[in-house]
Protein backbone atom coordinates (compact mmCIF):
# COMPACT_ATOMS: atom_id res chain seq x y z
CA UNK A 1 0.00 0.00 0.00
CA UNK A 2 2.73 2.21 0.56
CA UNK A 3 4.51 1.86 -2.79
CA UNK A 4 1.36 2.75 -4.46
CA UNK A 5 0.60 5.84 -2.42
CA UNK A 6 4.40 6.63 -3.15
CA UNK A 7 3.65 6.00 -6.68
CA UNK A 8 0.48 8.03 -6.55
CA UNK A 9 2.01 10.77 -4.49
CA UNK A 10 5.06 10.49 -7.18
CA UNK A 11 3.10 10.67 -10.37
CA UNK A 12 1.20 13.66 -8.75
CA UNK A 13 4.75 15.24 -8.22
CA UNK A 14 5.89 15.81 -11.81
CA UNK A 15 5.84 18.18 -14.21
CA UNK A 16 2.21 18.10 -15.97
CA UNK A 17 4.33 16.54 -19.23
CA UNK A 18 6.15 13.79 -17.59
CA UNK A 19 2.74 12.78 -15.72
CA UNK A 20 0.74 12.93 -19.51
CA UNK A 21 4.18 10.54 -20.74
CA UNK A 22 4.04 7.86 -17.62
CA UNK A 23 -0.09 8.04 -17.19
CA UNK A 24 -1.10 4.92 -17.29
CA UNK A 25 -2.97 3.16 -20.69
CA UNK A 26 -6.59 2.35 -20.42
CA UNK A 27 -5.30 -1.67 -20.49
CA UNK A 28 -3.02 -0.86 -17.21
CA UNK A 29 -6.21 1.38 -16.03
CA UNK A 30 -8.94 -1.39 -16.46
CA UNK A 31 -5.53 -3.85 -14.41
CA UNK A 32 -5.21 -1.40 -11.64
CA UNK A 33 -9.14 -1.54 -11.12
CA UNK A 34 -9.60 -5.02 -11.44
CA UNK A 35 -6.62 -6.06 -9.36
CA UNK A 36 -7.82 -3.85 -6.56
CA UNK A 37 -11.41 -4.97 -6.63
CA UNK A 38 -10.53 -8.58 -5.99
CA UNK A 39 -7.77 -7.71 -3.06
CA UNK A 40 -11.08 -6.53 -1.29
CA UNK A 41 -13.03 -9.53 -2.06
CA UNK A 42 -10.04 -11.39 -0.57
CA UNK A 43 -9.95 -9.66 2.47
CA UNK A 44 -13.94 -9.87 2.80
CA UNK A 45 -13.59 -13.51 2.10
CA UNK A 46 -10.89 -13.61 5.24
CA UNK A 47 -13.40 -11.44 7.30
CA UNK A 48 -16.24 -14.05 6.55
CA UNK A 49 -13.86 -17.19 7.61
CA UNK A 50 -13.13 -15.77 11.17
CA UNK A 51 -15.31 -12.86 12.47
CA UNK A 52 -18.75 -13.45 14.06
CA UNK A 53 -19.17 -10.05 14.24
CA UNK A 54 -22.83 -9.54 12.48
CA UNK A 55 -21.87 -5.80 11.21
CA UNK A 56 -18.59 -7.28 10.33
CA UNK A 57 -19.70 -10.30 8.06
CA UNK A 58 -22.40 -7.72 6.68
CA UNK A 59 -19.92 -5.47 5.48
CA UNK A 60 -17.94 -7.83 4.42
CA UNK A 61 -20.49 -9.58 2.09
CA UNK A 62 -21.29 -5.93 0.45
CA UNK A 63 -17.65 -5.53 -0.49
CA UNK A 64 -18.03 -9.25 -2.30
CA UNK A 65 -21.15 -8.51 -3.88
CA UNK A 66 -20.49 -4.48 -4.82
CA UNK A 67 -16.24 -5.55 -6.08
CA UNK A 68 -17.64 -8.62 -7.71
CA UNK A 69 -20.53 -6.49 -9.86
CA UNK A 70 -17.80 -3.48 -10.47
CA UNK A 71 -15.34 -6.23 -11.54
CA UNK A 72 -18.21 -8.15 -13.74
CA UNK A 73 -19.31 -4.75 -15.23
CA UNK A 74 -15.17 -4.00 -16.13
CA UNK A 75 -15.03 -7.62 -17.67
CA UNK A 76 -17.91 -6.48 -20.28
CA UNK A 77 -16.26 -3.02 -20.84
CA UNK A 78 -13.18 -4.73 -22.10
CA UNK A 79 -14.75 -7.32 -23.88
CA UNK A 80 -16.60 -4.67 -25.75
CA UNK A 81 -13.85 -2.54 -26.49
CA UNK A 82 -11.50 -5.65 -27.39
CA UNK A 83 -8.85 -4.40 -24.88
CA UNK A 84 -6.98 -6.99 -23.05
CA UNK A 85 -6.25 -5.82 -19.00
CA UNK A 86 -2.17 -5.15 -19.22
CA UNK A 87 -0.67 -6.11 -15.97
CA UNK A 88 1.63 -3.05 -14.41
CA UNK A 89 4.00 -1.95 -11.49
CA UNK A 90 1.21 -0.29 -9.96
CA UNK A 91 -0.99 -3.56 -10.23
CA UNK A 92 1.86 -5.87 -8.94
CA UNK A 93 2.39 -3.04 -6.07
CA UNK A 94 -1.52 -3.57 -5.30
CA UNK A 95 -0.93 -7.31 -5.47
CA UNK A 96 2.31 -7.64 -3.31
CA UNK A 97 0.74 -5.50 -0.31
CA UNK A 98 -2.38 -7.32 -0.21
CA UNK A 99 -1.25 -10.54 0.31
CA UNK A 100 1.61 -8.98 3.38
CA UNK A 101 -1.72 -7.82 4.69
CA UNK A 102 -3.47 -11.13 4.36
CA UNK A 103 -0.97 -12.73 5.93
CA UNK A 104 -1.44 -10.10 8.57
CA UNK A 105 -5.16 -10.56 9.00
CA UNK A 106 -5.02 -13.96 9.41
CA UNK A 107 -3.01 -14.38 12.19
CA UNK A 108 -5.93 -12.57 13.83
CA UNK A 109 -8.54 -13.54 15.32
CA UNK A 110 -12.22 -12.17 17.56
CA UNK A 111 -12.28 -8.32 18.05
CA UNK A 112 -8.47 -7.62 17.20
CA UNK A 113 -9.20 -9.32 14.00
CA UNK A 114 -12.40 -7.53 13.55
CA UNK A 115 -10.79 -3.82 14.30
CA UNK A 116 -7.54 -4.91 11.91
CA UNK A 117 -9.99 -5.68 9.01
CA UNK A 118 -12.23 -2.39 9.66
CA UNK A 119 -9.06 -0.40 10.31
CA UNK A 120 -7.82 -1.83 7.14
CA UNK A 121 -10.86 -1.47 4.59
CA UNK A 122 -10.87 2.75 5.66
CA UNK A 123 -7.14 3.09 4.73
CA UNK A 124 -7.29 0.62 1.75
CA UNK A 125 -10.89 2.45 0.53
CA UNK A 126 -8.92 5.72 1.20
CA UNK A 127 -5.79 4.80 -0.48
CA UNK A 128 -7.58 3.23 -4.19
CA UNK A 129 -10.12 6.35 -4.12
CA UNK A 130 -6.97 8.87 -3.98
CA UNK A 131 -5.89 6.90 -7.47
CA UNK A 132 -9.33 6.20 -8.84
CA UNK A 133 -9.78 9.63 -7.87
CA UNK A 134 -6.56 11.85 -9.12
CA UNK A 135 -4.45 9.07 -11.20
CA UNK A 136 -7.19 6.48 -13.17
CA UNK A 137 -9.68 8.87 -14.21
CA UNK A 138 -7.49 11.52 -15.91
CA UNK A 139 -6.02 9.48 -17.01
CA UNK A 140 -8.95 7.31 -18.82
CA UNK A 141 -9.14 8.20 -22.51
CA UNK A 142 -12.14 5.50 -23.57
CA UNK A 143 -15.21 7.51 -22.43
CA UNK A 144 -16.98 4.67 -21.25
CA UNK A 145 -13.76 3.11 -18.81
CA UNK A 146 -14.24 6.54 -17.45
CA UNK A 147 -17.66 6.49 -16.83
CA UNK A 148 -17.16 2.98 -14.95
CA UNK A 149 -14.60 4.13 -12.93
CA UNK A 150 -16.78 7.21 -12.23
CA UNK A 151 -19.35 5.21 -10.75
CA UNK A 152 -17.02 3.02 -8.73
CA UNK A 153 -15.39 5.64 -7.38
CA UNK A 154 -18.56 6.73 -5.77
CA UNK A 155 -19.75 3.10 -4.80
CA UNK A 156 -15.98 2.69 -3.38
CA UNK A 157 -16.55 6.05 -1.38
CA UNK A 158 -19.84 4.55 0.33
CA UNK A 159 -17.49 1.43 0.94
CA UNK A 160 -15.15 3.84 2.66
CA UNK A 161 -17.60 6.48 4.70
CA UNK A 162 -19.12 2.33 5.51
CA UNK A 163 -16.11 0.85 7.21
CA UNK A 164 -15.35 4.54 9.18
CA UNK A 165 -18.75 3.32 10.82
CA UNK A 166 -17.94 0.50 11.54
CA UNK A 167 -14.39 1.21 13.13
CA UNK A 168 -16.47 3.72 15.43
CA UNK A 169 -18.93 1.09 16.26
CA UNK A 170 -16.38 -1.35 16.76
CA UNK A 171 -14.65 0.90 19.31
CA UNK A 172 -17.96 2.00 20.81
CA UNK A 173 -18.60 -1.84 21.65
CA UNK A 174 -14.77 -1.97 23.14
CA UNK A 175 -15.31 0.88 25.00
CA UNK A 176 -18.47 -0.68 26.04
CA UNK A 177 -17.25 -3.95 27.47
CA UNK A 178 -14.92 -2.37 29.24
CA UNK A 179 -17.54 -0.31 31.16
CA UNK B 1 -69.11 -18.18 -21.14
CA UNK B 2 -70.64 -17.88 -17.66
CA UNK B 3 -67.84 -19.68 -15.82
CA UNK B 4 -65.88 -16.43 -16.82
CA UNK B 5 -68.77 -13.96 -15.76
CA UNK B 6 -68.89 -15.73 -12.40
CA UNK B 7 -65.32 -15.79 -12.22
CA UNK B 8 -64.98 -12.31 -13.09
CA UNK B 9 -67.72 -11.38 -10.41
CA UNK B 10 -65.79 -13.73 -7.69
CA UNK B 11 -62.90 -11.34 -8.29
CA UNK B 12 -64.81 -8.13 -8.18
CA UNK B 13 -66.24 -9.43 -5.03
CA UNK B 14 -62.52 -10.10 -3.83
CA UNK B 15 -61.14 -7.07 -5.04
CA UNK B 16 -63.70 -4.69 -3.30
CA UNK B 17 -63.87 -6.63 -0.55
CA UNK B 18 -59.33 -6.12 -0.23
CA UNK B 19 -60.10 -2.71 -0.46
CA UNK B 20 -62.24 -2.49 2.58
CA UNK B 21 -59.98 -4.20 4.53
CA UNK B 22 -56.93 -2.60 3.05
CA UNK B 23 -57.69 1.35 2.24
CA UNK B 24 -55.72 2.04 -0.81
CA UNK B 25 -53.07 4.79 -1.21
CA UNK B 26 -53.89 7.99 -1.43
CA UNK B 27 -51.24 8.97 -4.00
CA UNK B 28 -47.89 7.34 -4.79
CA UNK B 29 -44.67 9.12 -5.17
CA UNK B 30 -41.57 7.38 -7.08
CA UNK B 31 -38.00 7.78 -5.85
CA UNK B 32 -35.56 6.63 -8.83
CA UNK B 33 -32.30 5.42 -7.10
CA UNK B 34 -29.58 5.78 -10.38
CA UNK B 35 -25.83 6.81 -10.04
CA UNK B 36 -25.78 6.40 -6.35
CA UNK B 37 -28.09 9.16 -5.94
CA UNK B 38 -32.03 9.27 -4.81
CA UNK B 39 -34.01 11.34 -7.27
CA UNK B 40 -35.20 13.57 -6.65
CA UNK B 41 -33.96 14.00 -3.39
CA UNK B 42 -35.97 15.47 -1.23
CA UNK B 43 -39.91 13.92 -1.64
CA UNK B 44 -43.04 15.78 0.08
CA UNK B 45 -46.10 13.99 0.50
CA UNK B 46 -49.28 13.27 2.41
CA UNK B 47 -50.39 10.82 5.56
CA UNK B 48 -51.74 7.97 3.93
CA UNK B 49 -49.18 7.94 0.50
CA UNK B 50 -46.54 5.66 -0.16
CA UNK B 51 -43.58 6.45 -1.65
CA UNK B 52 -41.56 4.10 -3.69
CA UNK B 53 -38.03 3.55 -4.18
CA UNK B 54 -37.13 1.71 -7.26
CA UNK B 55 -33.45 0.81 -7.95
CA UNK B 56 -31.80 0.98 -11.37
CA UNK B 57 -28.17 0.72 -10.43
CA UNK B 58 -25.88 -2.54 -10.48
CA UNK B 59 -25.85 -2.99 -6.73
CA UNK B 60 -27.32 -3.19 -4.02
CA UNK B 61 -28.81 -0.05 -1.72
CA UNK B 62 -30.61 0.13 1.09
CA UNK B 63 -33.50 3.08 2.06
CA UNK B 64 -32.87 3.89 5.62
CA UNK B 65 -34.84 6.39 7.72
CA UNK B 66 -32.25 7.08 10.64
CA UNK B 67 -35.33 7.01 12.86
CA UNK B 68 -35.71 3.73 12.35
CA UNK B 69 -39.39 4.60 10.94
CA UNK B 70 -38.64 2.34 7.40
CA UNK B 71 -35.52 0.29 6.54
CA UNK B 72 -36.08 -1.04 2.92
CA UNK B 73 -33.52 -3.39 0.64
CA UNK B 74 -33.82 -2.22 -2.70
CA UNK B 75 -31.96 -5.15 -4.83
CA UNK B 76 -30.91 -3.86 -8.17
CA UNK B 77 -33.59 -3.45 -10.80
CA UNK B 78 -36.21 -3.96 -8.23
CA UNK B 79 -38.38 -1.61 -5.71
CA UNK B 80 -39.23 -1.31 -2.19
CA UNK B 81 -42.10 0.91 -1.13
CA UNK B 82 -43.28 2.66 2.46
CA UNK B 83 -46.85 4.24 3.23
CA UNK B 84 -46.54 6.88 5.68
CA UNK B 85 -48.42 6.58 8.53
CA UNK B 86 -48.02 10.08 10.19
CA UNK B 87 -46.53 12.96 9.56
CA UNK B 88 -42.81 13.84 9.84
CA UNK B 89 -39.59 14.88 8.19
CA UNK B 90 -37.84 11.45 7.52
CA UNK B 91 -33.91 12.05 6.86
CA UNK B 92 -32.75 8.45 5.00
CA UNK B 93 -29.50 6.84 3.56
CA UNK B 94 -28.31 3.87 1.93
CA UNK B 95 -26.79 1.30 4.74
CA UNK B 96 -24.76 0.34 2.51
CA UNK B 97 -23.19 3.47 0.83
CA UNK B 98 -24.00 6.21 3.36
CA UNK B 99 -22.70 9.07 1.09
CA UNK B 100 -26.24 8.17 -0.88
CA UNK B 101 -29.33 10.85 1.46
CA UNK B 102 -32.74 11.77 0.99
CA UNK B 103 -35.44 13.50 3.02
CA UNK B 104 -38.99 12.53 3.10
CA UNK B 105 -41.54 15.05 4.24
CA UNK B 106 -44.66 14.00 5.28
CA UNK B 107 -47.56 16.82 5.91
CA UNK B 108 -50.88 16.42 7.84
Amino acid sequence: MKLVTAFVAATLAMPLAARAADAPTDPQIAHIAYTAGTVDIAYAQIALQKSKNKAVREFATEMVKDHKAVNDKALALVAKLGVTPEDNATSQSIAAQAAEKRVELSKLSGAAFDRAYAENEVAYHTMVNGAVDTLLIPAASNGELKALLKVGLKIFLGHQQHAEHMVSRLSHDKAASKE
Amino acid sequence: MRNVAILAAFCALFVTAGARVAPADKAAHVVVIDNLEFSPAIVTMRVGDRVAFFNKDFVEHTATAQNGAFDLATPKGKQASWRAAKAGEFAYFCRLHPNMTGMVRVVP
